[in-house]
């Protein structure tokens, strides 16, 4: 076996060369570990936006979409009423009445924006587990709820959605009353408002849909069981993490989008990087065939290669994690239902480091062909 | 060893080496995929059988006939066919909606890229929910079975039934029944020409 230090050497011959094996390696890593950001944290915010124990009650045949969905406001008491095996904290039943609204909102200093309004009453933190009012207070009327991250959905600086500050619906100023959390869903990206505010401005009498917390996951069909024996409300039960899934699987092809992206480039960088190390090893045939003219095995060879290919593909990867980690761990990135963060985590990282590996094996293969594939008098004389 | 003999050893080090990695990734699970489970039995299915009969009764009202004038607390003999609604099993309770011959399902029309045909979507809402009943399992003490009735002796959406039992009033209008005895009388019916 050649001793470590000769692939070492080996890789500083020819600075020139070394950037660019190294530069094909950042592009492919760098793709990748992006690439796997974007899909686990669109999924990630979804997956985390419902909750399995949670239960939809929504309008029957809308059940895509809670925005589109229509239900009488009495089910909330009758809800409360005929579904055994609510959580009940304190003894009252979890269960939220909502409006959801795809809203205009106004500034007095920045452009108008869309954001999904949600219509509550103080009942929802019974449901929505997840939600913490980090600053201010819950909203009265005239009063807005905003969520932690809705600056970036309503693209407006932070200052804007202060508590004091003052925002425009349908005619009507708002006064932010608090800033909401809740790590990991779409609800950071929303604002909250009192509920008969607005029904009231959006000239409706029902709701949108009504949440209720079950004790356990095996609570849904309780629920299910209310709405087919109240058919006359023409209700259908969602589990909530179901509902949020379905809506994953919705941005489904914008995921497979990303990663067909991503291939594509990294194909070509990969292409290219081999095509230069087959290029490239054509000046050491005679070498190789030399060491083993002097006694050094094809496989010790190979290994020395694959220990070259390994390490310039390490350097790739390293400096991939760190431009990942500069560029883009962190930022957000808006879609139709909210925001979700990209981030740089464990298994993104695995992903690099399996590309890592996967790169390194990879690119020994041409060099090691073109070296040690023909005969030992054949490749002392070329 | 040979030049040839090192020559066929390197290359099948290299085979090995990529024929691992092609093992390795092939054999990564892709998230989310599902892998067949199966379904749990509960102690209610046994119970649930019981209900089901070969003797199909003669004399049946339809839905349609048993909505205009349900007697309440009576015992009726209804013939329907089960849907009316994208999921007319309950999710953990024997509970299943029956709906009116009337009720036209999209297969019926010829349509078989329905998921769902047995929905009635094709229908007037109004019309679906104006010809149909839920039909509930009781046990001894008069609770509902727990447990679909969904796959209890082969039973599926679209399937024509005769059920005989105690009509109940439902909360909100309509008409609840609480099976005495179940018969099947076929699967799904043929799509129309």
């Amino acid at each position: 076996m050649l001793p470590f230090s000769y692939a070492t050497r080996n890789l500083l011959r020819d600075p020139a060369k070394l950037l660019q094996k190294v530069g094909g390696a950042v592009l492919v890593v760098f793709l990748v570990v992006a690439a796997m950001s974007f899909d686990r944290g669109m999924t990630g915010v979804l997956g985390g936006s419902g909750s399995s124990r949670n239960v939809i009650l929504v309008g029957s045949g809308s059940e895509d979409s809670v925005e589109r969905s229509q239900v009488s406001p009495q089910v909330e008491t009758l809800a409360a009423a005929g579904i055994r095996g609510i959580v009940d904290p304190l003894g009252r039943p979890a269960v939220s009445g909502e409006v959801h609204y795809m809203g205009q909102l106004e500034f007095a200093d920045y452009p108008a924006a869309q954001a999904l309004l949600r219509g509550v009453s103080p009942d929802v933190f019974g449901v929505h587990r997840k939600v913490q009012i980090t600053e201010g207070r819950f909203p009265r009327s005239g009063e807005v709820l905003v969520g932690r991250l809705a600056y970036r959905a309503l693209n407006v600086p932070q200052e804007a959605l202060r508590v004091g500050e003052e925002i425009v619906f349908e005619g009507q100023t708002f006064v932010v009353s608090g800033i909401l959390a809740a790590p990991g869903t779409v609800m950071e990206s929303e604002v909250w408002m009192d509920r008969n505010d607005l029904m009231t401005l959006t000239q409706r009498d029902t709701l949108s849909c009504v949440v209720v917390r079950m004790r356990d996951e095996d609570g849904f069909a309780a629920s299910d069981l209310f709405t087919k024996q109240r058919f006359d409300l023409e209700l259908t039960a969602l589990r909530e993490s179901d509902y949020y899934a379905g809506l994953s699987h919705f941005f489904g092809p914008i995921r497979s989008m990303v990663w067909v992206t991503a291939f594509l480039i990294a194909a070509g960088a990969i292409f290219g990087g081999l095509n230069l190390l087959y290029a490239a090893f054509a000046s050491r045939i005679r070498e190789m065939a030399t060491l083993q003219a002097i006694g050094f095995s094809r496989p010790g060879l190979f290994v020395s290669i694959l220990q070259e290919s390994l390490l310039v593909a390490f350097l790739g990867t390293l400096l991939a994690i760190w431009l990942a980690l500069a560029l883009f761990d962190g930022r957000t990135v808006d879609f139709s239902l909210g925001i979700f963060q990209l981030s740089i985590d464990g298994t993104a990282a695995m992903g690099g480091i399996v590309s890592w590996f996967s790169l390194g094996v990879i690119g020994s293969i041409p060099p090691a062909l073109r070296c040690l594939g023909s005969s030992l008098p054949v490749a002392l004389r070329s | 060893m040979t030049n040839n003999q090192e020559i066929m050893k390197m290359k099948s080090v290299i085979s090995g080496v990529s024929v691992s990695l092609l093992c390795l990734l092939s054999g990564c699970e892709r998230s989310g995929s599902e892998s067949y489970q199966r379904p749990p039995t509960h102690p209610g299915r046994e119970a649930l059988a019981a209900f089901f009969t070969a003797d199909v009764p003669s004399e049946t009202v339809t839905v349609g006939e048993l909505l205009q004038d349900p007697p309440e607390g009576g015992v009726v003999t209804v013939e329907g066919k089960i849907g009316g609604t994208p999921t007319p099993f309950g999710d953990g309770y024997a509970v299943f909606f029956l709906a009116d011959e009337s009720l036209v399902f999209c297969n019926e029309m010829g349509d078989d890229h329905c998921p769902t045909p047995w929905d009635a979507c094709c229908e007037d809402p109004d019309k679906a929910s104006r010809n149909r009943i839920l039909v509930q399992f009781s046990d001894e003490t008069g609770e509902i079975v727990a447990g679909t009735v969904k796959g209890v002796n082969d039973l599926r959406e679209m399937d024509r039934v005769v059920i005989r039992g105690k009509v109940l009033p439902a909360a909100g209008g309509g008409v609840v029944m609480d099976v005495m005895s179940l018969s099947r009388i076929s699967g799904p019916p043929s799509p129309a020409l």
